[in-house]
């Protein structure tokens, strides 16, 4: 025998999965989603999602060139986060807030954590916020999606749900037939960020992730199921002020909240009981900021302060260990 | 090698003796496991014994072996998923890296069973099992020596 004969510690053999490939699916998970951003709002569209991707590669091989580690743009990460940082932008929003926030995402959301895995907020709704809160008007000047072909320009409109916000703030009552259009909604044809618009397409790609399990049922099924009982709740108390569950469903952001973002593996708790407290409390916070709060939509804010929470929820959250009583009252069983 | 095979042999038989029986090597070992591909503890030489509770010799092709560098724990929790003991190996093993091994022996690193569900599942090639069975070690140690 010649060559030694390697050695290392069991198991001797490995899963073919790796966090490469992670990436990877969910990055064609999101194309249904980007294909219909493209339809409804053009060149665009595409030219955002360009920007933010090659935006966040960018910074993250400049942090690690600047912190002297080895670049690791292989690994998917940075572009997931650009993907999902354009879709939640306004369409047409200008390039230079879509590489502003490129910039946010991977330097301040994730780097300066010491990047992957490290960062307790996710990258892409900490670069969302920031900008929501730095550049109200750009950040909320949504457009009438525009299908391929149509001919029509681009022009201003409300979401619904900022629809709703308003007319409930200015009349007490809901708009008359905002809740009708549910079709629409569920295709995406209607004003909103660039992924958020279509319910079916985000559905598509998010029950692909639970096939391929990547991700669990557990964030998307208890946040969506909070949302619909929350939502309900208050629907069956005065139907003529709150809208029904399932426009809370497929308006705003909450499928890809839901589905893309609440889901995060690094900023959600890693049992499967913490992650029914947080999608729990993600439905909570954002019915609450939907319905009283300043904002018309509170997905993003909802995610985040969660994301605080995620520490807190894995430290009450501990399994029953194998053969052990209650855990706390002592005693091997 | 070349026929695998079940042989009853006495205690301390060497495993080249083993090979011999099963028709000699069909090329360089890349590694040599005592036991199974999970839990099997890996050989530094053909010339070692059976011993009692050998189970099985397993013998890897150089090209069998999955070196996946390591990456950054992404917090995806298949390890706990996975988990028989119900403990929490990503967290233990951070312990055990940064030897806080009071903290990895309140998250319950004595319960670990080695049987290598994370460290097969860990998607970022993190070794789990190695990491904990050391915090294991350390944490005998000083019961040891108190």
């Amino acid at each position: 025998m010649t060559a030694q004969p390697y050695l290392s510690s069991s198991p001797h053999i490995r899963t073919p999965e790796t966090t490469d490939r992670i990436m990877r699916v969910v990055i064609y998970s999101l194309l249904p989603a980007c294909a219909v951003s493209v339809y409804f709002f053009g060149v665009a569209a595409l030219v955002l999602l360009l920007i933010t991707t090659l935006g966040c590669l960018a910074t993250e091989a400049l942090c690690q060139r600047l912190m002297g580690r080895t670049p690791t743009l292989g690994d998917g990460s940075a572009a997931l986060t650009g993907i999902l940082l354009a879709l939640n932008l306004p369409p047409y929003s200008p390039w230079w807030l879509a590489l502003l926030g490129a910039v946010i995402a991977v330097g301040i959301g994730k780097q300066a954590y010491g990047g992957l895995g490290c960062n307790p907020f996710n990258p892409a709704l900490v670069a969302r916020v920031v900008l929501l809160i730095s550049f109200p008007v750009q950040m909320t000047t949504w457009y009438a999606p525009t299908p391929l072909g149509s001919g029509l320009d681009a022009v201003t409109t409300a979401t619904p749900l900022g629809e709703m916000k308003t007319a409930v703030m200015l009349t007490g009552q809901l708009p008359a037939g905002l809740q009708s259009p549910v079709a629409d909604y569920l295709i995406g044809n209607m004003a909103g960020s660039l992924g958020e618009i279509s319910a079916l397409a985000l559905l598509l790609g998010g029950g692909w992730l639970l096939w391929k399990r990547i991700i669990t049922w557990h964030i998307p099924v208890a946040y969506l199921g909070s949302v619909v009982l929350l939502g309900g709740a208050f629907w069956l108390v005065d139907p003529s002020r709150y809208p029904n569950p399932l426009f809370h469903l497929l308006t705003g952001g909450l499928m890809l909240g839901a589905l893309y973002m609440a889901t995060d593996l690094v900023t959600s708790p890693i049992t499967g009981r913490g992650m029914l407290i947080f999608g729990f409390g993600c439905g909570l916070l954002t019915v609450i900021i939907r319905l009283f709060g300043g904002y018309p939509e509170g997905v993003s804010f909802a995610i985040l302060l969660m994301n605080a929470a995620t520490p807190l929820i894995d430290r009450f959250t501990k399994p029953r260990r194998f053969g052990y009583v209650r855990a706390g009252e002592g005693g091997r069983a | 090698m070349a026929e695998p095979k079940n042989l009853r042999v006495a205690i301390g038989t060497p495993l080249s003796h083993l090979i011999e029986q099963c028709g000699g090597l069909t090329g360089e070992p890349g590694k040599i496991i005592m036991g199974g591909p999970m839990m099997g503890a890996a050989q530094l030489s053909l010339e070692v014994p059976v011993i009692r509770g050998t189970s099985g010799v397993l013998l890897f092709r150089p090209g069998d072996l999955a070196l996946v560098p390591e990456g950054p724990c992404v917090r995806c929790g298949r390890c706990v998923q996975v988990c028989p003991a119900r403990i929490l190996p990503t967290t233990i093993a951070a312990y055990a890296r940064l030897e806080l091994m009071e903290e990895a022996e309140a998250f319950g690193a004595m319960d670990c069973i080695e049987c290598g569900c994370c460290s097969y599942s860990c998607p970022s090639a993190i070794p789990l099992v190695q990491a904990i069975r050391q915090a294991k070690g350390a944490i005998l140690a000083k019961r040891r020596k108190l």
